[in-house]
């Protein structure tokens, strides 16, 4: 039986940043902080950066967009009732019998529906699916640079990927889910920033704990060392916590400096984006991955993870031509001081 | 916050589709017309996918705006390239010092204003970055 696998990748970046240094220096914190993220324009939504995403994808997939069957958006800052899917679903061009659905509440929301896609495409429901990851996500004032979810990481960013039967670029190998219920990041209706628990149990107890489990399940599976491996991508809530979750998943020492440099490992050029994460670092894979080799993708969030394997395909190269490269985004940016960011992360406005 | 209009614009404010005389390739963007402006033919409309990009026709730079639009704001009359179309537009990420006419520029999907919890994107152009 063919598996199914991506067909087509794209990305939307926000233009402006902020250098990690300004915002400890506006919080007057001594301490030596490298890397940047991404700043939102104040007209930037998780819908307008997920639809931009989406178009790129489909020119990336060079298919109809009245054969995509289902788009599901994926997002822990979107609209808490109302859909954004819908509205990307009109704005591609999807038929009205298109299905769609939000799925809220944790940046593995993504893998959530990658899976349902596959489920719709295996069963013949569908020809083509669409999934968009975008996030909003803005970290408490004053927050510090040591936890996830703080102002020095929460950033701006959407991803999408089309999946299918034809033409795939990188094919669906295996899957395995770890999860345990942990509460490590939270947010009710009346909370303008997440609420995180213990800085060091969360990270050990809950992202490391689930990505490794996660990830040595599905390598298991797949009969399959760490070091076979070409390209590990994994949700990117927190540099450090990265470069920890790699050591554990039995990357040796002396590598993971490469590793956190490869296609992928964006922490430190565009900051956590939340749901638009694994998209977003699939699509910097696709760009420079060749066929044969393998890619590990290991979401995280509301306590669980989802290990998926793909192998990347012969047409990677022929599509490469039609798609919106990242670089573009990496080009070109504006920096903004640490007054700005607020704003336009409405954190701050104008008093009327 | 009325939810007709919204409805009736849907189409115009999410999809970047025009109509495309078929007697004399005149492209209207975004009303709908029953008679070609350009040479008069009746009824003679197929839908067009429009470029996202396009070049300064004109524009003006807005000091005086509501507290939600950063000033001072360009806007342009863009023309569309090929299949063609011209553009009213607010732009984004677009200092008015930069503008000119025949400045190259891309369409980008952005919210226009939010009004009661609900933001309402649709078209603005900024200079192209390619």
């Amino acid at each position: 039986m063919n598996m199914p696998g991506i067909v087509g990748s794209g990305v939307y970046l926000p233009y402006y940043r902020i250098k990690l240094s300004d915002i400890a220096e506006a919080w007057n914190r001594n301490i030596k902080i490298a890397g940047e993220k991404t700043v939102p324009a104040p007209d930037e939504t998780p819908l307008t950066m997920g639809r931009n995403a989406a178009d790129n994808a489909i020119s990336h997939a060079g298919i109809p967009s009245e054969d995509i069957g289902a788009v599901y958006f994926c997002s822990n800052s979107s609209m808490i009732e109302g859909s954004y899917a819908q509205d990307i679903a009109i704005a591609i061009g999807t038929k009205p019998s298109v299905t769609i659905a939000d799925l809220h509440g944790s940046p593995r929301s993504f893998t959530i529906a990658v899976q349902m896609c596959l489920d719709a495409i295996n069963s013949k429901r569908i020809e083509y699916g669409l999934v968009v990851g975008a996030d909003i996500l803005v970290g408490g004032l004053g927050t510090s640079a040591g936890d996830a979810g703080s102002e020095y990481v929460s950033a701006a960013g959407a991803g999408a990927i089309i999946l299918g039967n034809k033409e795939i670029i990188a094919e669906f190998e295996a899957i395995a889910s770890y999860m345990t219920g942990i509460k490590e990041r939270w947010r009710s209706f009346e909370d303008k920033f997440p609420r995180l628990g213990d800085g060091r149990f969360i990270r050990d107890k809950g992202y490391i704990n689930h990505v490794i489990q996660a990830g040595k399940s599905l390598l298991s599976k797949i009969n399959c060392e760490i070091s076979e491996i070409n390209h590990v991508i994994l949700q990117q809530p927190h540099a450090q916590w990265v470069r920890r979750a790699l050591g554990k998943l039995g990357i040796p020492r002396d590598q993971i400096k490469a590793r956190l440099a490869a296609p992928g490992i964006h922490i430190n050029k565009f900051g956590d984006l939340g749901a638009a994460c694994l998209p977003v670092a699939l699509t910097e894979v696709l760009e420079k991955g060749q066929p044969g080799e393998k890619i590990l993708t290991i979401s995280y969030g509301a306590g669980g993870s989802d290990a998926i394997s793909w192998n990347i395909k012969d047409p990677v190269n022929t599509k490469r031509s039609q798609a919106v490269s990242i670089e573009k985004f990496l080009k070109h940016k504006e920096y903004v001081n640490y007054t700005t960011h607020l704003k336009y992360n409405k954190v701050i406005s104008q008093f009327v | 916050m009325s939810t007709p209009p919204l409805y009736r614009d849907i189409a115009q404010n999410l999809k970047f589709e025009g109509l495309k005389c078929k007697s004399c390739g005149y492209v209207a963007y975004p009303e709908y017309h029953r008679i070609c402006l350009k040479c008069g033919a009746i009824d003679q409309w197929e839908k067009v996918k429009l470029s996202r990009t396009g070049t300064v026709h004109t524009y003006i730079v807005s000091y005086y705006l509501p507290p939600e639009f950063e000033t001072p704001l360009p806007l342009a009359i863009v023309d569309l390239d090929p299949p063609g179309g011209r553009i009213y537009a607010i732009s984004t990420e677009t200092k008015h010092e930069d503008m000119k006419v025949g400045l190259r520029v891309e369409v980008d999907f952005r919210e226009i204003y939010h009004k009661d919890g609900l933001s309402v994107p649709s078209f603005k152009f900024k200079p192209l970055r390619e």
